[in-house]
């Protein structure tokens, strides 16, 4: 198993002490202070999940967290102390797939790492269809009409998790669950801005979704193929 | 610029005008200020002096039937008492005096009305001048129950003073149509004037038309007709007579005029006709009715179609002789025209005249010669010769021949001889005839002019008796040559000569003036020479006497008002328009004798 | 709806459930609360002196509206009113001296013709006697002999003096007619009716000269009677005999010019009226046209815009009032831009601070839980210590949090993110959440009627909390007993109440439990955990809603706490759909164990009036007619409830109620979990009327 993380942080102690708990939990912890070098460390180390703090000297976390993002499709744990729903969202936008709230329990950020490190460990061979789309679950492609359409991890495992049963409707916290492994429903922003932006992606007309389709009152499905 | 106009405007708004355009005031009559006296009935507990005060104050009021006065009388004088049947006019009112002393257990008084007589009205309302001395008893008792005083006796009629008679009763003609006259080239009647006095307050125009209806007064009688059968009065029950909004008067007769044909009903409108002509509010329609038909309609207009009446005739020129002494004329109308000369023989002045009288038809004239001796008869034409005169006085002096000419309406020629030794009153026929002697009975003294009246009944003479000349009119009377009289020859007498001026001594001057009035110069005893009009009945007419003038020699006036007065005195021959002075008729030339035609 | 929503009828107002549910202002709410209750009180026999009432106003409405509103209207008719009456006064005062100026001019001439006339009679009586002296010789030799006449020709010869001018009346001295002379009059002037009678006697009693007005009356029926000064005096006849002499003078020419002058006068008055109106009308529009200008620039400010100003022109008033104008709104938007730098500070320090704080307590949070990880390998002070440690960590980590919440919401921060969502869905996680606490404390937690989905659009996450909350603190106040959780939906609301058997609430704490750290026992040692900021954000969160959050509890009785939800986000709350005193009360038990009737369903007693003015309850139900109540009667606990306050909060003895072990969202804070209702009407009811005062003290002031 993979594991080795690298820890965006300004915060030396906190730094230190996520270095214990990660050592402890078996990952490889790598640090990183500031936001500047943040890239240069992320391309030299290649994680295989970012820590990343949103308040940061020189570059904040969202710039950097949208330079990954350009780069690499490696999930991103936002840290942030501001649980306020604009800089999560903003933090979301950006790219991250998932974020946690200070102060968190080391058993729960463990928790979350395993669940973004897992989801993008297990290709299952299948091929799925939504819409006019092809998604290829081992191959971990999405094409529509041959074109191949980038997305993250995590989005793909929403595309995926919505075009398995496409008779179901999600509601939010089921995919929260599946999607991000969370046992208890904890922000339901995060579905909505992870929806928002897998649309923008694969939709022709985000305005007009007709992939990931809104039922409204309960949650998500997938449109028809 | 505007604010300009504007301050023109305001200041023209501003002030008082003293420009603008030109416009015709109307004349606004004139307030009636006639003094009315309000009868009162007798009051309670009045002394016999008050009852007799009162009784000849109601006498004098606009009471309709003398109600009020006869509220002063016992029931039984009341009963006796005829108001209607005379008036007498006291020059000053009348004055009472009781005959004794009152004492208060009298219960029977008499009291003298006094005063000086001026005039009477009779029963047909003709007026006459009257004098001397006035004295009626008045005889009062007392009522036993109501111990009130009233008066038991009074003389019939009414009396008055002169102003409250004046006052109270107005004069109006009433026209009938000369009998016995022909008017020379018409076929008109000749309507004639009956003067008489009607109280002013009293429903005047019914009056008026009962009294037309009535028939002339006895004086007049004997010479006119009425066109109205005998006997027609006006419907009983007959209300006050008004004219309508459009100056149409209904009147409704008796049964007496239902048979009447159309001319003889329109005679008898016009004679409505010009007996209301002076009322007011005016008659313009007379419509008349009998048997609740209409008879026949007749308008202001159209009776002049029906009848005629001297004062239609309007003069065409004024005549008179200039200072070569023939005759020259000026238009009537015309203020200062030059005189021209007459065309005919009279106006070459191949025979100097000293007096002249035209024809009402202006187509013949006649003139005195200078010495007063010959009358001459010309016709008003080119060409006309002079002729032999047609009478001849035998008069020694000039003062004692001929008097001026005078022509009636049928074109016959009046003239009077003053020859102390035979005076006498001549009519020439036509002008021409042989002259005629008129007798004239009762006629005491020379008569020194004649004019006749223009509807050719009446005559006013100057008679000089003893040293007053004084004015009379007499009534001519015809009896045709078939007639019972002087064999061949027609009779016409003058009679009923009454004097209409009795208190002027001295005329000098006379002239119809008008149908029934006169205009008089003379003198009253110890007065000095005054000029005024009077009625035919001796009354004085109620309009202003004409300017005074001195020394007037002659006098001439037209039946018609609208014609000046034209007299020949010191001052040459002026005339008087009507509201102005007296003026000159002409500047360069002298003249005398003027007259108008007749 | 369920069968407690049919709690009885008592204590409804009759009048009110008939009301229509208006969207109305606070005003028109007002009028119909006024006319309600004078429909119930003095006119209520006569409803046709009202329909009489209505018809007559009605066309009258608009221009009182009109009279009201506009300011142009109300000057120009003022104006006008005034200067009429001002016109008319100087109209009455200038006819009024004029009436006398031409009087008197006239009364004097008149007054020295009369004199010479009285004088002329007088000469000419005497010259009558001399004349008749004179002629002394006449045969009668009485005077008396020429008086009728001779009176006549003196009214003829007076009169004719005047022309038309007056005319001359003479009358008989002493009113009779004794002396045997009538009345003479010149002119047609009927003499008796034209004298006033008052004159006469004066004359009769006196020798001098007196006056009077009358009215001339003429003889003839078609001449008009005529107003005329009438001067008389008694003279004496040729015979010595006194009569009354009368000089009347007609006024016509005085009052044709008082006529010329009184119609000039209204002409001008009239046009002075008309022109000051007008006046009136342009001052008024210059001064009112601006003021208008800025009552629609102070609207369009109030509106947020901020940048608006007037335009100003010149140098008067109006000038300076729009240059203070503008410097208000320059200060304003100064201000307000102030205070929203200082919000935005003030979110941002927020922020740092937690973000500053967080960090540390991260490090500290996660050494903390190293220790507790390896305390048995401690010795037992040390583990113990450990074990402490990591608890008041816990407590404190949401002890920050909920601090922070409020001062999102006090800075105004908190953003809804409303989407329609199926509350049974947030009901099933809350209540599953709060299975092992439930677990614990050997409560069972129903649910009822899930029947059917209930959608609303609302924010989940904090329904979801706001619910957790309430579920928490039942289960914890609930002393084992079980805890019923109701949804409903009804008339564009959702409700979900939860209702505990536990000890209740006290009077007025129902008001009180959703106060900041607010302890039902201040004495109480704070041994538990809990932040006492739990109801406060429930409520704040239902508030950003739109939405109610209001408690109930009696003493012994337990509590139910219900929260309102508009079915859309915009819409304002009328009502609830459950009703906040659930029917199982012991009050409203007690009631029915006294026999009184239940009511039928809530909608069905909607509509049906019972006439109970003395109800408590009247504004709560008016205000909340789509989901009635149970009647809430006097309280029968407690006495010193307020009056229409629908919390009721009865007397408990309650120290049991605190549990530790928080709920998962908000670290279950075991506030004093005091059922309390915090009313949250919606905007328009703010205003409402005094019956509702009490209760507004107890609600309303919860809800700002």
């Amino acid at each position: 198993m993979k594991g080795r993380v690298l820890v965006v942080d300004d915060d030396s102690a906190l730094a230190e002490m996520l270095g214990i708990v990660l050592r402890g939990e078996g990952f490889e912890p790598s640090f990183v202070a500031d936001g500047d070098k943040a890239l240069a460390a992320f391309r030299e180390t290649k994680p295989d999940l970012v820590l990343l703090d949103l308040m940061l000297p020189g570059r904040d976390g969202i710039e950097v967290c949208r330079l990954i993002r350009a780069e690499s499709g490696v999930p991103i744990v936002m840290l942030t102390a501001k649980s306020d729903t604009v800089d999560v969202v903003v933090g979301l936008e950006s790219g991250a797939d998932d974020y946690i709230v200070k102060p968190f329990k080391p058993k729960e950020l463990v928790a979350r790492i395993r669940a973004r490190l897992r989801r993008s460990e297990e290709p299952a061979p299948e091929q799925l269809a939504i819409g006019d789309l092809v998604i290829d679950v081992a191959g971990h492609s999405v094409k529509r009409d041959g074109q191949s359409i980038a997305l993250t991890p995590l989005e793909f495992d929403l595309l995926v998790a919505l075009a398995r049963k496409p008779w179901q409707v999600f509601t939010r916290e089921v995919l929260l669950e599946q999607v991000w492994g969370y046992r208890h429903a904890a922000d339901t922003r995060l579905v909505n801005v992870h929806v928002q932006r897998l649309r923008s992606k694969v939709e022709k007309d985000p305005e007009k979704p007709e992939i990931v389709v809104t039922v409204r009152g309960v949650g998500y499905k997938a449109g028809p193929s | 610029m505007y604010a300009a106009c504007g301050a023109v405007l305001l200041a023209g708004c501003a002030s008082m005008p003293d420009s603008g355009d030109l416009r015709g005031v109307e004349s606004t009559p004139r307030q009636d200020t006639q003094v009315r006296v309000y009868a009162m009935p007798p009051s309670d507990d009045a002394t016999p002096t008050q009852i007799v005060q009162g009784f000849l104050e109601a006498l004098t009021s606009d009471d309709a039937d003398y109600k009020t006065a006869r509220q002063y009388l016992t029931p039984e004088a009341s009963k006796y008492w005829r108001p209607e049947q005379s008036t007498t006019v006291l020059s000053d009112g009348p004055g009472a005096r009781a005959d004794r002393e009152i004492r208060e257990d009298s219960t029977a008084l008499t009291y003298t009305l006094t005063g000086t007589k001026f005039a009477t009205v009779d029963a047909q309302q003709a007026y006459a001048p009257s004098s001397g001395h006035y004295s009626e008893l008045v005889r009062l008792v007392k009522d036993d129950k109501s111990g009130q005083w009233r008066i038991d006796a009074v003389p019939q009629g009414v009396v008055m003073g002169k102003s409250d008679f004046q006052r109270n009763y107005t004069s109006f003609n009433k026209y009938y149509f000369a009998s016995n006259v022909d008017v020379n080239g018409s076929s008109l009647p000749m309507a004639v004037a009956d003067p008489v006095y009607v109280r002013r307050h009293v429903d005047p125009t019914t009056r008026m038309v009962r009294s037309l209806l009535s028939g002339p007064t006895s004086w007049l009688d004997p010479v006119v007709r009425s066109s109205f059968p005998t006997g027609t009065q006006l419907r009983k029950g007959a209300g006050p007579l008004t004219p309508d909004d459009r100056g149409k008067l209904t009147v409704p007769l008796n049964d007496r005029a239902s048979e009447v044909g159309t001319g003889r009903c329109e005679e008898m409108a016009a004679q409505l006709l010009f007996t209301l002509r002076d009322l007011s509010p005016a008659v313009d329609e007379v419509e008349l009715r009998a048997d609740g038909g209409q008879l026949c309609s007749l308008t202001q207009d159209g009776a002049e179609t029906v009848a005629t009446r001297g004062a239609l005739n309007q003069p065409g020129y004024l005549y008179y002789l200039d200072q070569d002494h023939k005759l020259v004329r000026i238009a009537a109308g015309s203020r200062t025209p030059d005189p021209e000369p007459a065309p005919g023989a009279l106006g070459q002045g191949e025979q100097g005249l000293r007096s002249v009288a035209v024809a009402r038809d202006e187509r013949t004239a006649a003139g005195v010669a200078l010495n007063g001796q010959d009358l001459f008869v010309s016709a008003l034409a080119q060409g006309a010769t002079l002729g032999e005169p047609v009478l001849r006085s035998q008069g020694k002096t000039e003062q004692d021949r001929l008097t001026p000419p005078s022509w009636d309406a049928q074109g016959d020629l009046w003239v009077a001889d003053r020859n102390p030794a035979r005076p006498g009153l001549y009519l020439l026929g036509e002008g021409a005839e042989q002259p005629l002697q008129v007798r004239t009975p009762g006629l005491e003294g020379r008569i020194q002019a004649v004019r006749v009246a223009a509807d050719g009944v009446r005559i006013a003479l100057v008679v000089e008796n003893g040293d007053q000349r004084s004015l009379l009119i007499g009534r001519i009377e015809r009896s045709g040559p078939d007639e019972a009289g002087s064999g061949e020859h027609p009779t016409v007498t003058v009679v009923e000569l009454r004097s209409a001026t009795p208190e002027l001594e001295q005329v000098t001057a006379m002239s119809w003036a008008g149908d029934s009035r006169l205009v008089v110069v003379g003198r009253e005893h110890g007065g000095v020479e005054q000029m005024k009009y009077v009625e035919v009945d001796g009354s004085t007419p109620d309009v202003p006497p004409p300017a005074a003038l001195t020394g007037v020699k002659a006098l001439t006036a037209a039946g018609d008002e609208n014609a000046p007065l034209v007299a020949y005195s010191v001052d040459g021959i002026v005339r008087l328009p009507s509201g102005a002075q007296w003026q000159k008729v002409t500047e360069v030339t002298k003249g005398t004798a003027p007259v108008y035609p007749g | 709806m369920s069968g407690d929503s049919a709690a009885s009828a008592p204590g409804r107002s009759g009048g009110r459930p008939g009301r229509p549910v208006g969207r109305g202002t606070a005003a028109s709410r007002w009028r119909h609360l006024f006319d309600g209750d004078l429909l119930q009180g003095g006119v209520q026999g006569s409803p046709v002196v009202r329909l009489v009432m209505r018809w007559v106003r009605r066309p009258l409405l608009p221009v009182m509206r009109l009279w009201r509103r506009n300011i142009q209207l109300k000057v120009v008719v003022t104006t006008l009113l005034m200067s009429l009456g001002v016109v008319l006064l100087l109209g009455f005062v200038v006819i009024g001296q004029v009436r006398n100026g031409l009087l008197e001019a006239k009364v004097k001439a008149s007054q020295s013709q009369a004199t010479g006339g009285f004088a002329v009679a007088k000469q000419q009586a005497e010259q009558a006697v001399s004349v008749t002296g004179e002629e002394g010789t006449a045969p009668d030799g009485r005077p008396s002999q020429s008086v009728i006449q001779w009176m006549s020709d003196l009214v003829a010869s007076l009169s004719s003096g005047g022309q038309g001018a007056f005319d001359v009346v003479t009358l008989p001295a002493g009113g009779d007619s004794g002396s045997g002379r009538g009345p003479r009059a010149s002119g047609g002037v009927n003499p008796a009716a034209s004298v006033p009678a008052a004159l006469r006697e004066r004359i009769d009693t006196g020798t001098g000269a007196a006056q009077s007005y009358t009215r001339i009356v003429y003889a003839e029926k078609d001449k008009e009677s005529q107003p005329a000064l009438v001067i008389g005096k008694q003279v004496n006849d040729p015979n010595g005999d006194p009569y009354q002499l009368y000089y009347l003078f007609p006024l016509t020419q005085e009052e044709k010019s008082l006529s010329l002058v009184k119609g000039t006068l209204a002409t001008a008055g009239l046009f002075v009226v008309v022109l000051l109106g007008a006046i009136a009308w342009l001052v008024v529009r210059q001064v009112v046209t601006p003021v208008r200008m800025a009552a629609g620039i102070a609207e369009r400010l109030s509106a947020g815009r901020l940048q608006e100003r007037m335009k100003v022109t010149g140098e008067d008033d109006i000038a300076r009032l729009g240059e203070a104008f503008n410097k208000m709104a320059q200060n304003l938007q100064l201000k307000i831009s102030q205070l929203e730098d200082l919000s935005r500070m003030q979110r941002r320090f927020v922020s740092d601070v937690s973000h500053e704080l967080r960090t540390p307590l991260t490090t500290v949070r996660m050494a903390a839980d190293v220790i507790h990880e390896a305390r048995e390998d401690f010795d037992p002070v040390t583990a113990r210590s450990a074990e402490l440690l990591a608890d008041q960590l816990d407590r404190f980590e949401s002890l920050l949090a909920d601090l922070l919440e409020i001062s999102r919401f006090d800075a105004g921060a908190a953003a809804l993110e409303a989407e329609p969502i199926d509350l049974r869905e947030v009901v099933r996680r809350v209540v599953s959440g709060a299975e092992p606490l439930a677990e614990r404390k050997g409560t069972t937690i129903k649910v009822v009627g899930d029947q059917q989905p209930v959608v609303a659009e609302a924010d989940a996450r904090r329904v979801e909390r706001v619910l957790r909350n309430l579920v928490v603190n039942a289960v914890e106040h609930g002393e084992g007993r079980d805890v019923v959780v109701k949804l409903a939906a009804a008339g564009g609301a959702v409700a979900v109440a939860v209702r505990d058997y536990g000890v209740g609430l006290k009077p007025g704490e129902a008001t009180r439990v959703f106060s900041r750290f607010w302890r039902a026992d201040p004495a109480r040692a704070r041994t538990t955990g809990g932040t006492g900021l739990g109801l406060s954000i429930a409520l704040e969160d239902a508030r950003l809603h739109g939405g109610w959050l209001q408690a109930w509890g009696e003493p012994g009785g337990g509590s139910q706490f219900r929260l309102t939800l508009p079915r859309t986000a915009d819409e304002p709350l009328r009502g609830s759909p459950i009703p906040l005193e659930p029917k199982d009360s012991r009050r409203n038990r007690g009631l029915d164990d006294a026999g009184l009737p239940r009511g039928g369903d809530s909608e069905k007693r909607a509509t049906v009036p019972v006439n109970r003015p003395g109800a408590d309850d009247t504004a709560q139900s008016a205000r909340d007619p789509l989901g009635p109540r149970p009647g809430a009667s006097a309280p029968t606990a407690d006495p010193t409830a307020l009056p229409g306050n629908g919390a009721r909060v009865v007397a408990r003895s309650g120290s049991t109620r605190m549990t530790p072990g928080a709920a998962p969202g908000t670290n279950g804070e075991t506030d004093e979990g005091v059922p309390a209702e915090a009313d949250r009407p919606a905007a328009g009811e703010g205003g409402d009327g005094a019956p509702r005062g009490a209760q507004k003290d107890g609600e309303a002031t919860r809800g700002r």
